[in-house]
């Protein structure tokens, strides 16, 4: 009868950390669900026709459509994907295009003013785009730009640039020297180290910064507010525009929300591993 | 090498710092130009005289702006508070030993943070419709029942908080399971080993070195927060009535509602000066670094 309280003692534990796995998983379940179901909402409302949609109790169970889809890509609406596609990539360029080389210096070269420049690349992101907007607008108002591609690209490289220059550096910081060093030893110019030797390696960051580059731009709406017209207006521009006076056709704002949100979901899970940098602007390596 | 480094910030660095210099301090330095200046943009007539202090008197003076800084604290203390919460609950959970597919799990959590706020502002305004939502209908399976949820002034700006929570969340979550996989874990056996309790160890060893994770969070959340414009846009423009005019609604308002670029532009620079003392403080209490990343 000695052994005898210590099986007990032993399954208890074992009981233990099962109920404790139990809890997690119910708690991870949960969270997965409160995560997922306005996404898996609007995906189930874009397949519904008009009187799916129509319902209460809503429909969880029927035929689904891809007529919408299909509406939708054929409509003005995709001008819209056009102009956030175009606009993006714009402000992605001019930012890597300019930055990447600031990056390299200022991650190379130590230099009095160094940690003011840091710090005025870093205030960007505290703030406000009000600050920016109403000049803005009046400038691009006054040269007659509201309503061109030129407007979004130069005000969204605000965004891009200083993120591009913040978070190349560190990673450029990180490299190994020696290379570089080697090569302008022989005889390579500071562009052509920059070219040949550093870009290929911090290849992957390179793209890890224009990826988020091109979903913050992707996903901004204030600035886009005031200064797009109704030839250069962004995806979530045109959303509000669905909102009629008689009520929302909220089918055809689901189905235009799915096709908004599947780049940026694909996008930024390709570059996950440097999203926490990137989110923080460098304060958390992730 | 004196000459490559010179090189390399006239050529490389110098051109960045111009155009950074010309497409920021520009628009700043109008915008403080324009803040000394009545200019109301249907009134061309008016001319734009100067002021001189007038729109800093006239927002301080406004009882609306000081509703609205009141809002975007609520906005903020509770977005701020609920979105860490669990998001550091989250982050446990998925750095404990017994749960499995945890590559997959944080690949679906963090999708939210990717979603354009406006996608997901309009996505929860659908759900909280009275007529067709599925959330009153939810609630009325249980047993509650509510008219309106935006519709009503004590609750639209709550409700807009929900889905900054939701859309934010993600952002603590990675942030403090960054900051949990970088904790040593020997550091837990050993306190096992001694006797100390699951909760002694989150106390005294878990929140100690999650300092640093948990004030970066804090910093980035309550910045964004307070700046939060594109969800109470698409859900409520700051209504009903002005029950969720948060700052930048109310700043919207003043310069694209009334055109009154003057006070719009002092608006502007009272937001940001909010936010750079705000910062500032906060980083010499807690003495956060900006630039040790």
């Amino acid at each position: 009868m000695d052994s005898a309280p210590r099986l007990p003692a032993h399954s208890s534990r074992r009981r233990r950390q099962r109920l404790v796995a139990a809890g997690l998983y119910l708690f991870i379940g949960a969270n997965l669900v409160w995560t997922l179901f306005p996404v898996y909402w609007t995906v189930l409302t874009s397949l519904k026709t008009l009187g799916q949609m129509n319902t209460m109790p809503p429909l969880f169970i029927f035929t689904p459509t891809l007529e919408n889809y299909a509406r939708l890509l054929s409509g003005t609406s995709v001008l819209a994907f056009r102009n956030s596609f175009i606009i993006s990539l714009g402000a992605v360029v001019v930012g890597l295009l300019v930055g990447f080389p600031a990056a390299y210096a200022l991650a190379r070269v130590p230099f009095r003013g160094r940690s003011q420049a840091n710090f005025y690349v870093l205030s960007m992101r505290i703030a406000p785009v009000f600050a920016f907007l109403v000049p803005y607008y009046l400038t691009f108002r006054f040269l007659g730009l509201l309503d061109s591609y030129w407007a979004l690209i130069i005000v969204y490289s605000t965004i891009t640039l200083p993120f591009s220059i913040w978070m190349l550096q560190s990673v450029i910081a990180d490299l190994p020297l020696e290379v570089e060093e080697a090569a302008l030893v022989d005889g390579c110019s500071p562009t052509g180290v920059m070219w040949r030797v550093v870009a290929p390696l911090s290849a992957p960051s390179i793209a890890a910064t224009a990826i988020l580059s091109f979903v913050f731009c992707w996903n901004e709406f204030f600035f886009a507010l005031i200064l797009t017209g109704q030839e250069t207006r962004t995806v979530p521009v045109m959303l509000t525009s669905l909102i009629g006076l008689m009520g929302v056709d909220w089918v055809k704002m689901s189905t235009a929300g799915v096709l908004a949100i599947i780049p940026t979901i694909v996008l930024a899970l390709l570059a996950q591993r440097f999203l926490v940098r990137g989110l923080t602007l460098g304060a958390i390596k992730g | 090498m004196a000459n490559y480094r010179k090189q390399l910030i006239t050529y490389f660095l110098l051109p960045a710092l111009i155009i950074l210099f010309v497409i920021t301090a520009y628009p700043f330095a109008f915008g403080i130009y324009n803040s000394f200046h009545d200019w109301v943009l249907y009134k061309p007539q008016m001319g734009k005289p100067f002021v001189g202090l007038e729109q800093y008197i006239r927002v301080f003076s406004d009882p609306y702006f000081w509703q609205a800084l009141g809002r975007s604290c609520v906005y903020v203390l509770v977005g701020v508070f609920c979105s860490i919460g669990l998001g550091f609950l989250q982050a446990l959970a998925m750095n404990h030993d017994a749960l499995r597919a945890k590559a997959f799990l944080r690949s679906v959590l963090i999708i939210p943070i990717v979603i354009a706020p406006v996608v997901a502002g309009y996505a929860f305004r659908f759900m909280y419709n009275t007529d067709l939502g599925v959330l009153p209908w939810l609630l009325g399976q249980v047993g509650v029942h509510i008219d309106r949820i935006l519709g009503d002034p004590a609750l639209a700006l709550y409700a807009v908080i929900v889905v900054d929570v939701w859309s934010q969340t993600p952002l603590a979550f990675m942030v403090l399971l960054a900051g949990l996989q970088g904790i040593n874990p020997e550091l837990y056996e050993v306190a096992a080993i001694d006797g100390g309790s699951p909760w002694q160890s989150l106390r005294h060893i878990t929140m100690p070195l999650l300092r640093r994770s948990f004030l970066v969070v804090v910093l980035v959340r309550a910045i964004d927060a307070f700046k939060a414009f594109d969800i109470l846009y698409v859900m409520t423009e700051g209504g009903p009535g002005r029950a969720s005019e948060v700052m930048s609604v109310y700043g919207y308002r003043q310069a694209f509602d009334g055109w009154r670029m003057g006070t719009a532009s002092a608006f502007a620079l009272i937001l940001f000066y909010m936010i750079v003392i705000a910062t500032t403080l906060f980083m010499k209490i807690y003495r956060v670094e900006a630039a040790d990343g």
